[in-house]
């Protein structure tokens, strides 16, 4: 018996259509020893991550002419349905790490803070799909809110191909039914993609639709962040009586 | 030891901060034997069996209980097994990137199953399945998210109030004679070496038909500075950890019963323990109130709403 992740009313298994994104909840600066923290939910995906620097470089060599981002990802022992005993150090975590590593260097104004360190970890409390982009998303408003300088915001969306129909924002279940898997890192001011994975195998000619699929998927992530992190400054602003 | 690492203080706030334990006006305002108030939030996170966040002003720790069913210990075999793990998340310090944060985890590890383990409780009891077989074996796993001081009482109050959250299904085991047919829909098959049970759910699955565990004579800590070998304090903050040479655990439950005793740092004199024994019983008994209020509180608003983010 095979599952149907569409019904034939268009919907998908937690009631989504097609091309819709999870519900997104985030709030920043929630540790004040940190220089910036975010809280980021994506549907159930619930990540924290956290930002210290520019500091001193603590771990490998400083470089001389830029900061060096240094990224840690790991997941909580209750994170998923399965319990896993080790969080950090597994050869997916050490993966997500690098991946995090290499999106971030495309933004930040490394040249800003020659022979410093940024250290950005992100620790999954519940992964419910999608953790890399929740973790991606989560990075840049915790950067923003280190007042860590960008060139752009970077948001992140996966999108997958199930019952012939692309689909956008995949959650565990979703994930897991063996289909293409595609996450991306989008920079809305510029239009480029900073990151781009694929898993299992799709032919070329759904290739393009799924790729829209995912950036649709991030755009509406972005109008979503851009909001949230205006209000803030205001408020903020308001607070510190600027405005 | 280890906390002393996180908090460099000059010679001169060390004194202040102890004569201000003694003056019992302390750096944030408190008396010597008053906490700050805490949080309780329940069932954070749905992949659990329970889950509970307890804050304690900016000490922030999350725990959650997985269950599996596994062969009994040896050395217990008509009880469950209660396995502890603590984590301690990046977002307290930097220094916890990779293996940093092991050291202190696994002594918080080793204090709080110290002071928490009890066997022979009916909760222990309660978790076996079939004696000398098949039991329940809990995971609690706590997450330490920020602390500012106080994390063996914040985290005691956080695994007392998830295992309170926690529901089991019942389950019915019943051994599987070799030449047993193929397992129906509906019933897992738990393999051993020797022997093969077969699982069924009470009730068929029906979520009213869990059972909750029995904490009654499950602890929470509370723990004492003993500063200047006189002035006895309780929930410290960090700087004020830094500054006491000698601690006091103490783990007290409902019943005012002590369950057990963790003493750490310098030596104090007995009438000391005696004193921190006796502060002991009416704290654990107003904060077990506060603590089993808070949680039928969340209870109730549980039952009304869905889902409600973490941190908000």
């Amino acid at each position: 018996m095979s599952t149907e992740f569409i019904s034939p009313s268009g919907l998908r298994l937690d009631g989504r259509r097609p091309h819709e994104i999870r519900h997104i909840h985030f709030q920043q600066n929630l540790f004040p020893k940190a220089s910036g923290s975010c809280y980021f939910e994506q549907g159930n995906t619930k990540v924290i991550v956290t930002v210290y620097g520019p500091r001193e470089v603590t771990r490998g060599i400083s470089l001389m002419g830029r900061a060096v981002i240094n990224c840690e990802y790991s997941m909580a022992t209750f994170a998923t349905g399965e319990r896993r005993p080790r969080g950090k150090g597994d050869r997916r975590s050490m993966e997500i790490s690098q991946l995090l590593q290499k999106t971030l260097e495309s933004v930040v104004l490394v040249e800003k803070f020659p022979r410093t360190q940024i250290d950005v970890f992100a620790h999954v409390i519940q992964a419910d799909g999608g953790t890399r982009c929740a973790c991606l998303n989560a990075a840049t408003l915790a950067l923003m809110d280190a007042g860590i300088p960008l060139k752009d915001f970077v948001v992140s969306c996966a999108a997958g191909y199930l019952d012939n129909t692309p689909l956008c924002d995949l959650n565990f279940v979703e994930d897991s039914a063996g289909g293409p898997d595609l996450p991306i890192a989008y920079l809305p001011t510029s239009g480029n993609v900073a990151m781009i994975q694929m898993d299992s195998k799709v032919s070329l000619d759904h290739f393009e639709n799924i790729l829209e699929t995912a950036i649709q998927g991030a755009k509406q992530i972005y109008s979503i962040l851009q909001r949230g992190v205006e209000e803030r400054v205001k408020e903020l602003a308001k607070s510190k009586g600027l405005s | 030891t280890f906390k002393k690492k996180m908090i460099k203080l000059s010679n001169d706030e060390k004194s202040f901060i102890k004569q201000s334990i003694k003056h019992n006006l302390r750096e944030d305002g408190r008396e010597r034997l008053s906490y700050r108030s805490f949080s309780v939030e329940l069932g954070t996170f749905a992949q659990t069996n329970g889950s509970a966040r307890v804050t304690l002003a900016d000490t922030d720790v999350i725990v959650g209980i997985k269950a599996e069913v596994g062969k009994v210990h040896p050395n217990f075999p008509d009880e469950g097994i209660i396995q502890l793990e603590v984590e301690c998340s990046t977002s307290v310090s930097a220094s916890f990137e990779g293996r940093g944060g092991e050291e202190m985890a696994s002594n918080l590890k080793r204090m709080l199953s110290l002071l928490l383990s009890r066997h022979g409780s009916p909760l222990y009891q309660q978790l076996c399945i079939i004696p000398n077989q098949l039991c329940w074996i809990l995971h609690i796993d706590c997450l330490i998210v920020q602390s500012q001081g106080n994390l063996l009482d914040c985290l005691s109050f956080a695994i007392r109030a998830a295992l309170q959250h926690t529901t089991l299904p019942k389950v019915n085991a019943t051994e599987l004679l070799p030449e047993e047919e193929d397992v129906q829909v509906g019933e897992e098959t738990f393999m051993d070496m020797n022997t093969q049970y077969e699982l069924e759910l009470e009730g068929d699955g029906d979520p009213e038909s869990v059972m909750h565990l029995d904490i009654s004579q499950f602890p929470i800590v509370i723990s004492f500075g003993i500063s200047e070998g006189s002035s006895i304090y309780v929930d410290a903050t960090l700087r004020e950890e830094a500054c006491t040479g000698a601690r006091l655990s103490i783990a007290i439950n409902e019943a005012a019963h002590v369950c057990s005793i963790e003493k750490f740092g310098t030596s104090i004199r007995p009438d000391m323990v005696v004193s921190c024994l006796t502060f002991a019983k009416s704290i654990a008994k107003e904060k077990l109130d506060r603590l089993n209020e808070a949680v039928s509180r969340e209870q109730k608003k549980q039952r009304e709403l869905h889902m409600v983010p973490v941190f908000s």
